[in-house]
């Protein structure tokens, strides 16, 4: 049940691209093929390991309707890595995602990992984003890539490990100020700043000290 | 973002705590509640800006329980945060914020000395109170069992329970109760945390179940309003069980008492027929020196004699319950002298007191169960005795009014609403109605209806064919069967015309179908016909080439060939031949020219020997030698 860190993720992208079908494939292991509209915001929680250790990820799955984006965009800068999906099947979703992130830029701590999202891979014959354009994005963007189906379950696990991943070597770069809860991140309880033989440990110099690592 | 900016503010004014100025933070804890209250999305966004994580700081940091209105607030907040908000109680269940909740109910060693300020008991309300808002009932299950399951795993449990059997510690009455309640809703459905508080004994002496003394202490909580003490004190002996307690609770002198054990020996008959019929052979003894009767019949007794409305509706309740479904236990209801009088006369009654309705309502509702249950055992009350005595002494619509009082009532709507006793102390009196006889009564009532429609249709239709005379009814008897007949034929008919219509259907079809068939083949068949004669052209003008003597061809081509060859080199040979023959003439020429050519100047030589005085001789064999000799 203990953890050494616990990162908040938030999901974002248009409404129906299988956001909270993505969610529920990682913390639930199942896909359910007709899903009620997100109203505001879900709630999903999962423990992963990563590098041997215990990492508690909080996931928050927005509403991808446009009436929901205030309340949508509170949840950005609490986050320490976002999911921004979009639906290989459908092209006006890749269209809106520059959108999306410069929502997500302008709302967001800057250290942020974000993750893009092609989802529903298993519609090949209805493809209308091809992988490449979806890589080209990212390349562009600073993005980490990958195409997913929450209904098969392809790559919905890399997906949210991945992200774990790349917010873990930040923190261990000392990019991410691990005592500032309002980046997203905490340290779990066993793993308090007081033990000496952490990174992070020493207040506020955790990010100086995780630097010279 | 708002909510966000009000968040920040609160973990900045726990610096202001620290220079006492705590108006602050009340002031904005006031705004927070405010805010809370009703928007799921606000809760939503002040939990993802790890409000509990500044909650259970600020409730730390002022002392648990033992803090003042900060603390309490807080809880508020809290409470606000997870009131109806599924999001959020899996987000207090996953951020481990129940384990949190654990030192809340440490008591201070000193608390009978220093006694329960009502600040304490306001902090103590509303921590029972967020963790009822997780394990509520009305939330989705598999929330409610994790959390649960939370609970055991983080002792909270224990600690909860704790508070329960804590002997000898001074617990206010009404936080006694909500304790119990509490835990009640944390083992609720759940079989591990059941088994758990099975297994935990109260430290009296000697050690009883909790189970025992908390049953013990529901009959003492109606007490409790004169005695000020909820704790066991006459626990009684050692081979007490909960339905002994039951039972004397059933017939105590507290109507809230007879209420509470009413419902809860109902509760153990809920859907259980097997239940009902053991509990039939349960007698007893109501005075020393008299004669045992069934725990029935002295239910059907009890509630004739008694005046409190309370204890007679938690009676009434208990034998709808039992009477539901149990052709047995009607039986024996129906043989208690006097008990269906008594109904019957409630029933009728033109007027009534504050909600005697509800009573009348309930007989109303017993004599329906006994017409839907009833086995015609019973002589005097068999199914249609009983339902002319509604219909001739009653009235129908006397009746169906008073049954219809019951859901009509508040009372009834209000107990419908949730499984949970919501009730304050002072308010016990209020508690008429129960949830699980709501639901029986939704369900029966229009059973009953219906059962007592049907009874009286059969007995109207006998008394009308009665009251006929003997040659009419031959008559009407004529007709019905000439109708019957008619009847029968229209249906055979009609079923017979429905059958054709649908071979006719299908025949159309079928035809249809062959139809296309058809032009489809002749389709085929012209297509197939114009490539015939097409394939014919070409076929002619193809050049002939018959593929299968190509090996023979191939093999004669291969001889032609080679005696082509022969005679080639046979040409060669003569060729070659002739060449020599031409070249061996050659050189006979050639030598006979050379040997004339020697014979010439041989002669030639002769002649100038001769000339030069020399004999020849004419030997031609020693020509050379002479000549040499000669030399």
């Amino acid at each position: 049940m203990s953890y050494a860190y616990l990162f908040k993720y938030i999901i974002i992208g248009d409404t129906g691209v299988g956001k909270s079908c993505l969610l529920l494939q990682f913390t639930d292991k199942r896909f359910q093929p007709v899903h009620d509209l997100t109203i505001g915001v879900e709630f999903g929680a999962r423990m992963i390991t990563i590098e041997g250790k215990q990492i508690k990820l909080q996931i928050w799955d927005t509403a991808g309707q446009e009436a929901f984006r205030s309340i949508t965009r509170s949840y950005y800068r609490g986050a320490a890595g976002a999911l921004l999906v979009y639906d290989i099947t459908r092209r006006e979703t890749f269209n809106h995602l520059t959108t999306w992130l410069d929502d997500a830029r302008q709302h967001s701590n800057s250290n942020m990992v974000i993750m893009l999202i092609g989802n529903k891979s298993d519609l090949e014959s209805r493809r209308e984003v091809k992988k490449e354009e979806g890589e080209a994005f990212a390349r562009e963007h600073g993005l980490v890539f990958m195409e997913t189906s929450a209904k098969t379950a392809a790559n919905v696990e890399e997906a949210f490990i991945n992200t774990a991943k790349e917010i873990f070597e930040k923190i261990q770069e000392g990019v991410f100020d691990i005592n500032n809860e309002a980046n997203g991140i905490k340290i779990g309880p066993q793993h308090s700043p007081t033990n000496p033989s952490l990174p992070g440990a020493g207040g506020q110099g955790g990010s100086q000290g995780g630097g010279c690592c | 973002m708002g909510v966000s900016k009000l968040m920040d503010l609160l973990l900045e004014s726990r610096e202001v705590i620290r220079n006492d100025a705590k108006i602050y933070l009340l002031l904005e804890s006031l705004l927070l509640i405010q805010l809370t209250k009703s928007n799921a999305n606000i809760q939503k966004i002040v939990a993802f800006e790890n409000a509990f994580d500044r909650l259970f700081d600020v409730i730390a940091q002022e002392g648990y329980t033992d803090g003042g209105i900060v603390v309490e607030d807080c809880l508020l907040i809290m409470l606000n945060l997870l009131k109806n908000n599924t999001s959020n109680i899996n987000f207090f269940n996953e951020g481990s914020y129940i384990q949190k909740l654990a030192p809340m109910f440490i008591l201070p060693k000193n608390i009978e000395d220093i006694g329960w300020s009502p600040q304490k008991v306001s902090n103590f309300h509303c921590v029972l109170q967020v963790i009822r808002t997780l394990v509520a009932p009305s939330n989705p299950i598999q929330i409610i069992t994790a959390c649960q399951k939370m609970m055991r795993n983080a002792n909270l449990l224990e600690a909860v329970t704790n508070i329960l059997m804590a002997l000898g510690v001074p617990v206010p009455a009404d936080i006694l109760s909500e304790t119990m309640n509490t835990v009640a809703e944390m083992i609720r459905g759940n079989l591990t945390n059941q088994e758990y508080f099975a297994n935990v004994m109260a430290p009296s002496d000697p050690p009883q179940p909790a189970i025992v003394v908390l049953l013990n202490s529901m009959n003492e909580i109606s007490q409790a309003q004169v005695v000020q003490t909820l704790l066991p004190t006459s626990g009684g002996s050692m081979g007490l069980t909960t339905g002994q307690l039951l039972c004397s609770g059933l017939f105590s002198s507290d109507s809230l008492s007879i209420w509470f054990s009413a419902v809860a020996l109902s509760h153990t008959l809920i859907e259980n027929p097997a239940q009902k019929e053991q509990l039939l052979r349960v007698f007893i003894a109501t005075n020393v020196g008299v004669q045992p009767v069934s725990l029935l019949h002295q239910c059907a007794t009890y509630f004739q004699q008694t005046s409190k409305l309370q204890a007679k509706l938690g009676i009434l309740m208990l034998l709808s319950m039992w009477l539901s479904y149990c052709p047995p236990a009607v039986q024996v209801f129906l043989n208690v002298p006097g008990a269906m009088a008594f109904l019957t006369a409630q029933t009728s009654a033109n007027e009534y007191d504050n909600n005697e309705e509800l009573l009348q309502g309930l007989c109303a509702f017993i004599m329906g169960l006994c017409v839907v249950f009833n086995d015609n055992t019973v002589q005097n009350y068999n199914k249609e005795n009983l339902s002319q005595l509604i219909e001739k002494r009653v009235g129908v619509e006397t009746y169906l009014g008073k049954l219809g009082e019951i859901s009509r009532h508040e009372v009834y709507s209000k107990a419908a609403k949730q499984p949970q006793v919501r009730v304050k102390h002072e308010t016990t009196s209020k508690l008429l109605l129960e949830y699980e006889f709501c639901k029986l009564f939704k369900v029966l009532e229009n059973v009953i209806i219906n059962a007592l429609g049907v009874q009286r249709e059969l007995s109207n239709g006998n008394m009308t064919e009665l009251s006929l005379s003997e040659h009419e009814n031959a008559l009407l008897l004529q007709y019905k069967d000439v109708i019957r007949d008619q009847d029968r034929r229209l249906s055979d008919i009609q079923r017979q015309l429905e059958l054709m219509g649908h071979e006719k259907q299908h025949l159309s079809n079928q035809l249809e179908e062959l139809q296309q068939t058809n032009l489809q083949l002749q389709d085929q068949n012209t297509l197939l016909k114009a490539q015939l004669s097409t394939g014919a052209t070409i076929v002619n003008n193809l050049p002939t080439t018959p593929n299968k003597n190509e090996p023979i061809e191939q093999e004669y081509n291969e001889q032609n060939d080679l005696a082509d060859k022969l005679k080639c080199l046979e040409m060669e040979s003569r060729e070659k031949q002739s060449e020599i023959d031409s070249l061996k003439k050659e050189q006979d020429d050639l030598l006979e020219l050379l040997l004339t050519e020697q014979e010439l100047k041989l002669n030639t030589f002769k002649n100038r020997l001769i000339e030069l005085g020399e004999t020849i001789e004419d030997d031609p064999e020693s020509d050379n030698i002479s000549i040499g000799s000669d030399n």
